[in-house]
């Protein structure tokens, strides 16, 4: 009998280990600036960055967490629990993407990974886009750059389009506000770049940070150094939307002063992009 | 905008609103005066008619080009005592009240009390009507489980095909006669009645000419005292046009407007028909006249535009006439409801966008009027720049024009039994009701309210609000078991208000064929004349009575709710449940907080709510569909609601879906208020869930900020959403393009929006025209950024 409590114990362990899990905190549908076409985005905890301007700093741990939350009913205020982020069978997560099918078929859209950093959970995001393939979706990784690189050689495969982040071009800088170096970011850049796949990079504008002279001279340098594979840049305006996300979750929030861009700097800036050539989106 | 046009569209947005007792008058003169055993009932409507169309002041605006007004001046508007007679104390409220109303003057008051009040009393149709219904009709009826279209206005609902733009009255007089000729005493035993239709047809088409000749006399008379030489030309012109149009077919573009206008008057003074009456494929009709003046140098695309133009003032100095009473809350507007269709399929299946599809919506968009409004075909077969020249205007924000599918439209009536080319020649009409234009009558009965119909089943048959026993007692529901006894339970209760509501359909129907014929509007409508027969009694070639579901979202997430908490996860008993109802929800905030957040709700392409949606549409379908009425026609249903979801909701208390007690319904087959987090394609997916094919429309809200449409591409993906609804079948999307804040901003200052137009349901009318419960649901209806 022992022995045969602890095979059916083994069984059960070898069976969880096959059921892959995904680690998100929201799928958004009718996603229209993350990538082509309508698509629905999936919003994939962890990041190892901690950019100081980060829209969703619910992404940024791993696991889940649970806050107290207050909902308003006639005026009260009612205490309530809400959970950020939900550990997913990859087959669930298909289930929903699935349904939007028609709307990505008409409309050449298709499914967006993003956090987060989707690389963070490079086995769950792998499954999730060669789970796409096979139905024949278009699949975009949003990404941070920051992650080994031999995640990025097996993600490529099932990847049509990459939206890679640039976000500081001086090194101390972007240790400073994204809390790590940017010589692995840009080699994958480049690495991707010259795997031949589609890519796009998308620069948040964040007013004084990375819209100054001498990082768009280098940003701008290093794009014209690469145009030859680009089609398409995209300007991301900062906005101030988290601030109430940083409160309800208890964060710090560490971009207190800056702005949001006015609309002239994003011209300005979509401008001087447009010198390398290349087709400039603002918002994306 | 021409100056003209200008002066034309601004008269005609300050005209006020009032009561004229003119109609009232000269119906009354024309019955006092009429020995009613000479003639039959068909006979003395046609005489009535031409009575009005002899009588009736002959009113030509200053500037205009297409001519002619229901009323004495723009927005005087008439009333139609043999249908309804309105008691000084609804003229009052008429006066007074805050939303639609009508001034009624001294004069016009003292008619109604002299002359119009005690002629009528006694002898109006609404009496007939009501006399004849049962006590349980009316019990049901004044609980607010159905409204009843046809108490206040006459039988209406459809929409002219090609016809006029062929034949002239003088060629249909003519098919009249030869059918009048044709007629068989020996063998035919319903020969007499339709000589007697026939003849009155053809005392109202020569009523028409006769009418059109009265214009011409008075434009000539204008001409002659015009010191403006260019204005005296085109006074002798539009005297022209009178005299040649209607009684001979229609050869400019010019005469084809005029002729439609005159049409439109006459189907209006003849009853007050619900959905005014509609020309339908404009672009279609006219695109042959257009073309032809173009080449031979009649009109440019200016002069095109302009008479358009004029011909749009006109629709929007016919305000629907005065309603009162429940009619009057379950369709709160000046709008009429006659709906401009672009676009869609020729008769042949093609491709019907032509330029003038492209004007015609260029007109839309500069006229920015409430009447007439629009709406744009979208077939498969049709270009993106049609559906993306459609959004464009969507975008500045006035709900006009809906957006309908073609394919599912051709799809709903072949399914109906009607022919392809029919079918083609179709469209949408009043909001989303899809019909064979020219070709069929298309009768919608009133709305139903399936939310009170659950709440009288969990009540065990008893009106909570009335505590009145409307519904069968089919055992006490706080004993049930399990969920699928409340799912029997009203069904059950479902079948038996939809029995009463179609018996008492059947007995309205008759009674309007019987002593309220229409015989101009018949002899418009296709095959009236050939089968001798009134378009009130059968006559046309296709006849179908809707009675239109309302409440769809609110209901299903009412029944997800019990299933989830009561039980599923056995969180509240359904005792227990009732009671927190019936005191609503007064210190159940957490419960009722529970029940708006953390339950499934119709929306979110979340299967546990949407379920209920297919079962409630499924049942409410098979408990209609299909059975027939007296004169022939087939009832099917629809899901639209109008305002009827305002006043549905005030007869409704507490609902388990969490709404408060007399709050609205939820409305077509949107979700509920807010329901919706998980964005368009999430609501889309769950409308979806429902068969639209079975209808004769359904009606989506979406509501979009105006940021979204900032750029050109999120018009194409606004454009790929409607794609793709459409080739999932969906019937129809309207879209709200303006922010909560802007309308919170209209609520405090009214006096700043005078010209705020937002898209209601099948509709658009001014923000300010609309009553405060309303005004909060279009807030509460979810904005997807």
């Amino acid at each position: 009998m022992p022995l045969l409590h602890i095979h059916s114990t083994i069984t059960i362990h070898f069976l969880r280990n096959f059921t892959m899990t995904v680690v998100i905190f929201d799928i958004k549908r009718f996603a229209v600036h993350d990538g082509p076409g309508i698509r629905s985005t999936v919003f994939m905890k962890g990041c190892p960055l901690r950019c100081w301007w980060c829209h969703n700093p619910e992404s940024q741990a791993k696991e889940p967490f649970t806050v107290e939350i207050e909902r308003k009913i006639n005026g009260k205020n009612i205490k309530g629990m809400k959970t950020y982020g939900e550990v997913l069978e990859i087959d669930s997560v298909m289930d929903t993407l699935i349904r939007d099918r028609h709307f990505y078929e008409e409309s050449g859209g298709g499914i967006t990974f993003s956090g987060g950093e989707p690389m963070m959970q490079p086995e769950a995001l792998i499954e999730l886009l060669s789970a796409c393939k096979q139905k024949g979706l278009h699949t975009t990784v949003d990404t941070s750059g920051f992650a080994n690189r031999s995640h990025f050689e097996r993600v490529l495969e099932f990847t049509d389009l990459f939206l890679f982040d640039l976000k500081n071009m001086d090194p101390d800088l972007h240790k400073k506000y994204c809390g790590v170096d940017n010589e692995l970011i840009l080699s994958n850049a480049d690495y991707l770049l010259e795997s031949g796949t589609e890519l796009v990079f998308r620069i948040p504008v964040i007013p004084g940070i990375n819209s100054t002279e001498e990082e768009v001279k280098q940003m701008i340098h290093f794009i014209e150094e690469r145009k030859g594979s680009l089609k398409e840049l995209h300007l991301l305006p900062y906005h101030r939307i988290a601030d109430s996300k940083y409160f309800r979750l208890r964060m710090k929030q560490q971009l207190q002063v800056v702005k949001e861009p006015e609309p002239t700097l994003m011209e300005q800036l979509k401008t001087r992009f447009e010198t390398t050539g290349l087709k400039v989106l603002i918002g994306g | 905008m021409t100056e003209r046009i200008r002066i034309l569209r601004e008269k005609s947005l300050t005209a006020v609103n009032r009561l004229s007792a003119e109609r009232g008058l000269l119906i009354t003169q024309f019955y006092q005066g009429l020995s009613a055993t000479q003639y039959s009932i068909p006979v003395q409507r046609a005489l009535a008619f031409e009575y009005l169309l002899q009588h009736k002041t002959v009113c030509i605006n200053e500037g205009e080009l297409i001519v002619g007004e229901r009323g004495p001046a723009p927005k005087a508007t008439p009333t139609y005592p043999e249908i309804n007679l309105h008691s000084l104390q609804d003229l009052d409220i008429l006066d007074s009240r805050e939303k639609v109303s009508f001034k009624v003057d001294r004069e016009t008051r003292k008619a109604f009390e002299e002359v119009i009040i005690p002629y009528w009393t006694g002898r109006t149709n609404r009496e007939r009507v009501f006399n004849n219904l049962s006590t349980e009709w009316k019990e049901a009826y004044e609980a607010g489980v159905f409204t009843e279209f046809q108490e206040q206005r006459a039988p209406g609902h459809t929409v002219l095909g090609s016809k006029i733009y062929r034949q002239g009255m003088k060629d249909i007089i003519r098919e009249i006669r030869a059918h009048m000729e044709a007629l068989d005493f020996l063998n035919d035993p319903e020969a007499y009645d339709k000589r007697e239709e026939l003849k009155a047809m053809e005392i109202t088409a020569g009523a028409l000419i006769m009418y059109a000749e009265r214009h011409a006399l008075k434009l000539i008379e204008m001409a002659a005292i015009e010191s403006d030489p260019a204005r005296n030309e085109e006074l002798i012109l539009m005297a022209e046009v009178c005299r040649k149009i209607p009684a001979e077919a229609p050869d400019t573009l010019h005469e084809a407007l005029q002729y439609y206008w005159f049409v439109h008057l006459g189907v209006i003074t003849e009853l007050n028909p619900w959905d005014s009456f509609n020309p339908g494929r404009l672009d279609q009709h006219l695109y042959p006249f257009y073309t032809k003046d173009l080449a031979q140098g009649r009109v440019d695309q200016d002069s095109a535009r302009e008479l358009f133009q004029s011909f749009w003032i006109k629709f929007n100095n016919h305000p629907s006439p005065p309603k009162v009473g429940v009619t009057a809350e379950e369709s709160n507007t000046y709008t009429d409801f006659c709906l401009i269709n672009v676009g869609g399929l020729k008769e042949d299946g093609s491709d019907a966008v032509n330029e003038l599809s492209y004007l015609l919506l260029d007109v839309i968009e500069e006229m920015r009027l409430l009447q007439p409004s629009s709406m744009v075909q979208v077939s498969k077969k049709n270009p993106d720049r049609l559906v993306e020249r459609a959004v464009h205007i969507v975008k500045t924000g006035f709900g006009q024009p809906s957006i309908f599918n073609t394919d599912a439209i051709v799809e709903e009536l072949v399914r109906q039994g009607k022919k392809l080319e029919d079918a083609r020649n179709g469209g949408a009409s009043g909001c989303v009701e899809s019909g064979a234009f020219g070709t069929e009558a298309y009768i919608l009965t009133g709305y139903f309210n399936l939310v009170k119909v659950l709440e009288i089943t969990l009540n065990n048959g008893m009106d909570p609000i009335t505590g009145k026993q409307i519904g069968i007692s089919g055992g006490d529901p706080t004993a049930f078991e399990s969920f699928g006894e409340i799912k029997e339970a009203f069904t059950r209760q479902l079948e038996h208000f939809i029995r009463i509501k179609i018996e008492g359909n059947n007995i309205i129907e008759r009674i309007f064929s019987n002593h309220m014929p229409v015989p101009f509007l018949s002899l418009l409508i296709d095959d009236c004349i050939s089968n001798g027969k009134d378009y009130n009694a059968g006559g046309a070639r296709y006849n179908t009575s809707y009675v239109q579901g309302v409440g769809l979202g609110s209901i299903t997430d009412m029944l997800a709710s019990l299933q989830y908490h009561v039980f599923d996860k056995g969180n509240i008993s359904l005792g227990t449940f009732l009671q927190v109802l019936e005191e609503n929800f007064e210190g159940h905030d957490e419960l009722r907080a529970a029940l708006l957040y953390d339950t499934p709700k119709y929306g979110n392409d979340d299967e546990s709510a949407d379920r209920y949606a297919r079962w409630v549409f499924d049942l409410f379908y098979n408990a209609v569909n299909g059975r027939k009425t007296p004169r022939g026609a087939t009832y099917r249903i629809n899901m639209l609601p109008t305002t009827s979801h305002v006043y549905f909701g005030k007869v409704v208390g507490a609902t388990p879906d969490g709404r408060l007690a007399h709050e609205p319904l939820s409305e077509g087959i949107s979700p509920f208020q807010g329901m919706d987090r998980k964005g368009p394609t999430a609501v889309l997916n769950s409308a979806l869930k429902i068969d639209h094919l079975k209808t004769g429309g359904t009606l989506l809200n979406q509501k979009f900020t105006p940021d979204f449409f900032k750029d050109d591409r999120s018009i194409t993906k606004v454009t790929q959403l409607i794609r793709s609804y459409f080739r999932m079948n969906g019937h129809h999307i309207q879209f709200n393009v303006v922010s909560a804040e802007t309308l919170r901003d209209a609520q405090k200052h009214p006096e700043k929006y005078q010209d705020l137009i937002v898209r209601v349901a099948g509709y658009s009318d001014y923000f300010n025209d609309l009553g405060p419960e309303l005004q909060e649901e279009i807030i509460r209806r979810t904005e997807h950024q």
